[in-house]
């Protein structure tokens, strides 16, 4: 492969990246959306909550929330 | 003796510069092909040496260790030694005085040629390795900087093996990436995992992959309460590989599905979505009603109108 090839694949990896952060987006917004109220429940007793995605457990932090609700 | 000495300056000046470029460049991204042709060694030789040598000589006046004044004569008188040994007998003083001179010169040279070789070789290596950052950025500016975007393409990346490129995070702007392959082989198995390493031929073929975490689809079953009309999840076929590090050889792959899956971070994932922002926003409102004593202080912030 020459250099314009392999470029060719890197814009490939970059949509596919694109698609998972999009994809990623949606999942935990959903969640997010769905199960606050266990999320905030989860926080507020262990300090932290996860969010199960199609790539495993995303953790959320006290400091998380507060950092979102601060800016 | 003449050629013993001509055998040691081809040594030094050009299989000595490409050997010292190679080994720098292999620090940050194996090579496409480690086995080259003798028409490619020697077009490599003579880039990494011609090159590095012209710059060499042109600032042989600069610095210590500089070009010793009459080196042209020395030199002459010095290869007549090493020609004839007449000359040698009769000019035994003039000769071992050239040869100091003839020391001195290659000292000059050599030591500008190899440290021009280091200089280059740490560029490249720092263009590969901030490479998924440059293109990134060139990416996003028009006309003269999209000729930059080709330039660093054809010196960058030719050299490095495509297999590194796709099951690497090198290249990609941000290496908090993980990598999933989803890996069908030829009898007909589908594994998936997360990349651990991958193993590259000398020539760059891909010789082996070793999986982190892997699972095996058991599509036999799958198959058995498909026409059992169980109306089953796929999901629910997928069986944990034991032990972590899964080797699957290079040989026995079909077909490759690769997944590049960004590190999540919620609070890097709140500052680029206002969605997901506003979402955090409501929990914390709801941990201010599950604990009614906390509240929340604002980060310090300073301002003056002085």
């Amino acid at each position: 492969m020459n250099g314009l090839q392999i470029e060719r694949v890197l814009e490939l990896i970059d949509s596919n990246i694109d698609t998972h952060r999009e994809g990623l987006h949606t999942e935990i917004l959903a969640y997010l959306v769905a199960n606050g109220e266990r999320l905030a429940r989860e926080i507020s007793e262990k300090g932290y909550g996860e969010i199960p995605t199609r790539f495993g457990l995303v953790r959320i932090s006290r400091e998380d929330v507060e950092a979102a609700a601060a800016a | 003796m003449l050629a013993l000495v001509t055998t040691l300056l081809v040594a030094v000046y050009v299989f000595g510069p490409t050997l010292v470029a190679r080994r720098i460049l292999d620090f940050v991204v194996p090579r496409r092909n480690l086995v080259q042709s003798k028409s490619e060694e020697i077009l490599t030789g003579v880039l990494w040496s011609i090159i590095p040598l012209w710059f060499a000589w042109i600032v042989r006046h600069v610095g210590p260790y500089s070009l010793p004044p009459n080196a042209k004569l020395d030199l002459q008188v010095f290869y007549s030694g090493l020609q004839s040994d007449s000359f040698f007998n009769s000019n035994r003083e003039s000769f071992f005085s050239a040869a100091d001179s003839f020391w001195q010169l290659n000292r000059c040279v050599a030591l500008r040629l190899y440290a021009i070789v280091l200089i280059l070789a740490l560029v490249i290596n720092l263009l590969i390795a901030s490479y998924g950052r440059m293109r990134y950025w060139l990416s996003s500016r028009k006309s003269l900087w999209s000729a930059m975007r080709w330039v660093l393409g054809t010196i960058v990346l030719p050299r490095i093996s495509e297999w590194h490129v796709i099951l690497s995070t090198v290249l990609l702007p941000t290496r908090d990436m993980t990598i999933e392959l989803d890996i069908l082989t030829k009898s007909g198995t589908l594994y998936k995992g997360r990349l651990a390493d991958k193993v590259l031929a000398p020539s760059g073929d891909l010789q082996s992959i070793t999986l982190d975490n892997p699972t095996r689809f058991r599509r036999d079953h799958y198959l058995s309460a498909v026409n059992a009309g169980q109306n089953p999840k796929p999901k629910e076929f997928w069986t944990a590989i034991p032990g972590n590090m899964f080797v699957v050889i290079a040989s026995d792959i079909a077909s490759l599905n690769v997944n590049y899956i960004p590190v999540v971070e919620v609070r890097q994932y709140s500052r680029q979505y206002t969605d997901i922002k506003q979402a955090l926003k409501d929990i914390e409102l709801k941990i201010a009603e599950i604990q009614p004593g906390r509240t929340h202080i604002p980060p310090f912030s300073y301002s003056s109108n002085s």
